[in-house]
C-alpha cells in the first residue's frame, strides 16, 4: 500500500519540479529585462539609503522614518541616496522627483486639477541624491499651482501671520502683501518650468515679494505660501534670521519658547511644526518617481518609482493637571491628574526644577532664589509668588530647560513620583511637562514651590531605638552559616525517614 | 474572636452532619454516593498545599527603647499572604503523616515619614516590607476525619524561621551611617491549627477531583502561628516576628 502511493508521488513531484525550473527560469529573464531595459529606482531604507542628522535634539531611538517637532523647528533636511539603474541610453531623459501625497505613481494625481499629491523636490538627470526638509514632508499637502505644462494661476498667497507682541502685527501685513503679488504675477507662463532648471527658475524670487506659484511641475510650489511665512513669525515660533520684509518680532515674549532657523526658498514655514498642527502620529508615503519632462514614466519600465513611508507628530501632550508637590527628603514628592485629552502616544512625564538639582543652597534659599521672589525682597517668600526664571505655564520648554531643568521623570501610566535629588532647605519652584513617543515635550503644568526637608523614616527610628538590624541581606552571615546548617540536617532527616518508610513497606509487601 | 471561631466551625459540623443521604455505588466513573471515601478510588498522597491569609504584626518593638515601629505606622492591621508546601514523607494512610514542609509570605507597611522637625508629617511613605519563611515538621493527624463523621484534621508544625526585611523612604532605599536598611532575621516557628474537609459537602466532586487532579482532599484551615525572629534570644536582627491567626485553604495531593 505505501509503496503504492510513493510510486504515485514520483512523477507527481518531478512534475512539480519541472513546474518550478520553468517558472524560476522565466522570472529570471523578466529580471533581466528589466535591468538591461527600462530604467528603475531603488531606495534602501537604512542609513545608507535614508541619512538623517543625530544630535542632541534627535534621540537615537527615534526611527529613522520618525520625524518629531524638534526636527522641523530645526529646518532638519533629510538626505535621500536614490539608486536609479539602468543604461545612460534608457535612463538619459529621465530624472527624479518626490512627492508626497495619495498614490502619487499615478500621473493624475501629480498633475491636473484633480492632484492630489504635493511636490517636495526635482533633481536634474542622472542625479540620483535628494535633499528634503522635514518642514515639506510634515507641511500642509498643497495643490497650489495650475495647469498642464502650460503653467497654471501663481498660487496663493499665504496669510500673514498673527503677530506678537509688538512689531508681530506688522509681520502679517508682510505676508498678505506679498502673497497677493505672487498670485497675480502667475509665474505659471514664464516658469521654465523643466524645460530648463526644473521650475527652480523662473522669476522664482519668492521672498523678494514676487512670489507666487510656478508652472505644474515647479517643485516649489509652496512659494506662494512663504508669503505667509514671512509674516509669521509672531505666531508662537520665533526664527532666528531675520525675516524677509517686515517679519513678526523675533523677540516676542509671548512665544513659546521654540526656535529654529528660517525656511529658505521652497520650504515650508516653520508655521507647520506648531504643536496645535498635529499631537497624534501620522503616517504619509514618499514617492520617488522618474519621470521625463512631461512627467510621464519611461515607457515599459515597471520598477519606475520608489515609495519610502514615513510618520510624524508636531505636538507634545498637554500638560498634567493639578500638579502639586509635597515634602520630602532630598525631593519633592509630586502628585497631579493626568489630562483628559492626553493622546494615545503618551510615553513620560518629566519634573522640572528651579534650581536645576544640584544648584542652589540653603543660604541661597534665604537669600529667596528660585524663583521671582528672589529679585523681590531677598527674604526667600518664594511661595508667595511661585514663579521660576526658568521655565512658565504654557510654555513649550526650550531644550536649554530640558538639558538644565530635567529633575526627574516617570512612566505615563503614574500618578505619582518624586522630583530630585534637590537640597534639603532650598525652596524649589517645579512644574511638569509630558512627553510622547516621538520625543516631542508638551507645554509646562502650572508651577508650585516648596521645599525638601529632613525626614525621620522608620529604619532611622528603628536605629534611634537601639535597633541592632540591617546593614544588608548577608550582613549576618555566621548566623546564616547556622541556619543553612540546621535546614541542611533537617532535609537529611527528612531523606533518612523516607527511606526507612519505604523499606518498611517493601518488607511487608514481601511479606 | 475565639468564639466566633468556634462557632463557625461547629456550623460547619452541623452542616456537614445533615448532608442528605445518598444513594451509593461504584460505576465506570468510579465510586460514588460516600463509597470513596472508604478507600474504593484514592490516588496516592504526598504532599500537602496551603494558601494562607491572615493579619500581620511584627513584634519589632521588643527588645528595643520605645516603639518605633508604632510610632511611625501605628497600630492599623496590615495583612499577609503566602503559601507552604508539606512533604508528607512519613505517612500511616488514613491515620496520621509526618515531614518536612517549607512556607512563605509577604507584608508590608507604609506611612508617611515624620518631618525630622517636628512640625508634622512629610509627603514621602516610608515602609517596611517583610518576607518571612519557615522550615517546619509538620505532624497531621487524619484519624478523626477518616474513621469518625468528624471531618476535622488537627495538625502542629515545629521549625525555624527566617525572614528577609528592607525599608524604604520614598524611591530610595534608606540608610543610616552608610548601612543599607534592609537584612535578615531567624528563630523558631511554631503553630497548631485545624483543616475542615470539605468533601463530605460533595463526595462526588471529591472524588472526581482525586481521579481527574489527585486532589485527595480540599479543606479550610485556620492555625495559631507564632514566630520568634531575634536570633534566638541574641538580638542580633531586627525582631519581624508574629503572633496571629492564619487561615487558609488547603490541599492534599
Amino acid at each position: 500500500m505505501l509503496n503504492n502511493v510513493r510510486m504515485s508521488f514520483r512523477p507527481r513531484l518531478s512534475t512539480a519540479l519541472l513546474a518550478s525550473a520553468t517558472l524560476l527560469v522565466a522570472g529570471g529573464a523578466q529580471a533581466q529585462t528589466t535591468s538591461t531595459g527600462a530604467p528603475s529606482v531603488y531606495l534602501k531604507n537604512n542609513n545608507e539609503g535614508v541619512v538623517r542628522v543625530q544630535g542632541e535634539a534627535y534621540p537615537t531611538y527615534l526611527s529613522l522614518n520618525q520625524f518629531n517637532q524638534r526636527n522641523c523647528i530645526d529646518n532638519e533636511y533629510v538626505t535621500f541616496n536614490i539608486d536609479i539603474r539602468g543604461s545612460a541610453a534608457a535612463t538619459s531623459s529621465f530624472h527624479l522627483e518626490a512627492w508626497i501625497g495619495t498614490a502619487c505613481d499615478m500621473r493624475t494625481s501629480r498633475v491636473g486639477n484633480s492632484a492630489s499629491c504635493y511636490n517636495v523636490g526635482v533633481v536634474g538627470q542622472s542625479v540620483e541624491r535628494m535633499e528634503i526638509p522635514v518642514r515639506n514632508l510634515v507641511g500642509p499637502l498643497s495643490t497650489a499651482g495650475g495647469g498642464d505644462d502650460t503653467g497654471g494661476t501663481g498660487g496663493t498667497g499665504g496669510t500673514g501671520g498673527t503677530g506678537g507682541a509688538g512689531a508681530g502685527g506688522t509681520g502679517g501685513t508682510a505676508g498678505i502683501d506679498i502673497g497677493g503679488t505672487g498670485g497675480s504675477t502667475s509665474l505659471g507662463g514664464t516658469d521654465s518650468g523643466f524645460s530648463g532648471t526644473f521650475g527652480n527658475g523662473g522669476t522664482d524670487s519668492s521672498f523678494a515679494g514676487t512670489v507666487g506659484s510656478a508652472g505644474t511641475f515647479s517643485p516649489f510650489v509652496i512659494h506662494g505660501e512663504n508669503g505667509g511665512d514671512s509674516g509669521t513669525a509672531g505666531t508662537g515660533i520665533k526664527t532666528r534670521a531675520e525675516v524677509a520684509g517686515t517679519g513678526g518680532d523675533v523677540t516676542s515674549t509671548g512665544e513659546n519658547g521654540l526656535d529654529g532657523p528660517e525656511s529658505g526658498p521652497g520650504v515650508q514655514p516653520i508655521s507647520v511644526c506648531e504643536t496645535t498642527v498635529n499631537t497624534t502620529p501620522l503616517s504619509r508615503t514618499l514617492y520617488f518617481v522618474l519621470v521625463d519632462g512631461d512627467g510621464n514614466s519611461p515607457p515599459g519600465a515597471t520598477n519606475w518609482f520608489a515609495k519610502w513611508p514615513y510618520n510624524y507628530d508636531m505636538g507634545g501632550p498637554s500638560a498634567p493637571l493639578g500638579v502639586s508637590a509635597g515634602v520630602g527628603e532630598s525631593a519633592l514628592v509630586m502628585k497631579w491628574t493626568q489630562a483628559s485629552d492626553a493622546p494615545i502616544d503618551l510615553k513620560q512625564y518629566i519634573f522640572l526644577c528651579d534650581p536645576p538639582p544640584g544648584g542652589g543652597s540653603p543660604a541661597e534659599a534665604a537669600a529667596g532664589a528660585g524663583g521671582e521672589s528672589s529679585t523681590d525682597d531677598g527674604t526667600g517668600a518664594i511661595g508667595d509668588l511661585c514663579k521660576s526664571s526658568a521655565f512658565t505655564e504654557g510654555q513649550v520648554p526650550s531644550i536649554e530647560v530640558l538639558q538644565t531643568n530635567v529633575c526627574g521623570n516617570v512612566q505615563s501610566t503614574s500618578t505619582g513620583g518624586e522630583a530630585g535629588p534637590l537640597l534639603n532647605g532650598v525652596k524649589y519652584a517645579v512644574a511638569m511637562a509630558s512627553r510622547d513617543s516621538y520625543w516631542n515635550v508638551g507645554p509646562i503644568s502650572n508651577v508650585t514651590c516648596n521645599t525638601p526637608e529632613l525626614v525621620t523614616d522608620f529604619y532611622e527610628a528603628y536605629k534611634k531605638a537601639g535597633g541592632h538590624g540591617g546593614g544588608g541581606f548577608c550582613a549576618i552571615g555566621r548566623v546564616k552559616t547556622h541556619a543553612l546548617t540546621t535546614l541542611f540536617m533537617l532535609g537529611a532527616l527528612g531523606l533518612i525517614l523516607r527511606r526507612r518508610a519505604r523499606a518498611h513497606g517493601d518488607r511487608r509487601g514481601l511479606s | 474572636m475565639k468564639q466566633s471561631v468556634c462557632g463557625a466551625l461547629l456550623g460547619a459540623l452541623a452542616v456537614l452532619a445533615s448532608a442528605p443521604a445518598r444513594a451509593q455505588g461504584v460505576d465506570e466513573f468510579g465510586a460514588y454516593g460516600g463509597l470513596e471515601n472508604h478507600g474504593y478510588i484514592r490516588s496516592k498522597q504526598e504532599v500537602a498545599f496551603e494558601v494562607r491569609f491572615g493579619p500581620y504584626h511584627p513584634n519589632v518593638d521588643q527588645g528595643v527603647a520605645g516603639s518605633p515601629y508604632a510610632t511611625i505606622f501605628g497600630n492599623d492591621t496590615r495583612w499577609q499572604g503566602g503559601a507552604e508546601l508539606d512533604w508528607q514523607i512519613y505517612r500511616i494512610p488514613r491515620v496520621l503523616s509526618l515531614g518536612p514542609g517549607f512556607g512563605f509570605g509577604y507584608t508590608h507597611s507604609s506611612a508617611p515619614a515624620p518631618l525630622e522637625s517636628g512640625d508634622g508629617m512629610s509627603a514621602q511613605e516610608t515602609t517596611l516590607g517583610i518576607m518571612p519563611m519557615h522550615l517546619v515538621a509538620a505532624f497531621r493527624f487524619d484519624y478523626l476525619a477518616d474513621h469518625t463523621p468528624i471531618p476535622l484534621c488537627p495538625y502542629a508544625k515545629l521549625g525555624l524561621g527566617y525572614a528577609l526585611w528592607w525599608s524604604s523612604i520614598g524611591e530610595k532605599s534608606t540608610r543610616v551611617d552608610d548601612k543599607p536598611g534592609r537584612g535578615a532575621s531567624y528563630g523558631y516557628v511554631w503553630a497548631l491549627g485545624v483543616l475542615l474537609r470539605l468533601d463530605p459537602l460533595d463526595s462526588s466532586a471529591a472524588a472526581n477531583a482525586d481521579a481527574s487532579l489527585g486532589i485527595n482532599h480540599a479543606g479550610l484551615f485556620i492555625e495559631w502561628f507564632n514566630s520568634s525572629l531575634n536570633g534566638f534570644g541574641t538580638n542580633s536582627g531586627m525582631e519581624v516576628g508574629t503572633n496571629t491567626w492564619v487561615a487558609g485553604l488547603g490541599l492534599e495531593i
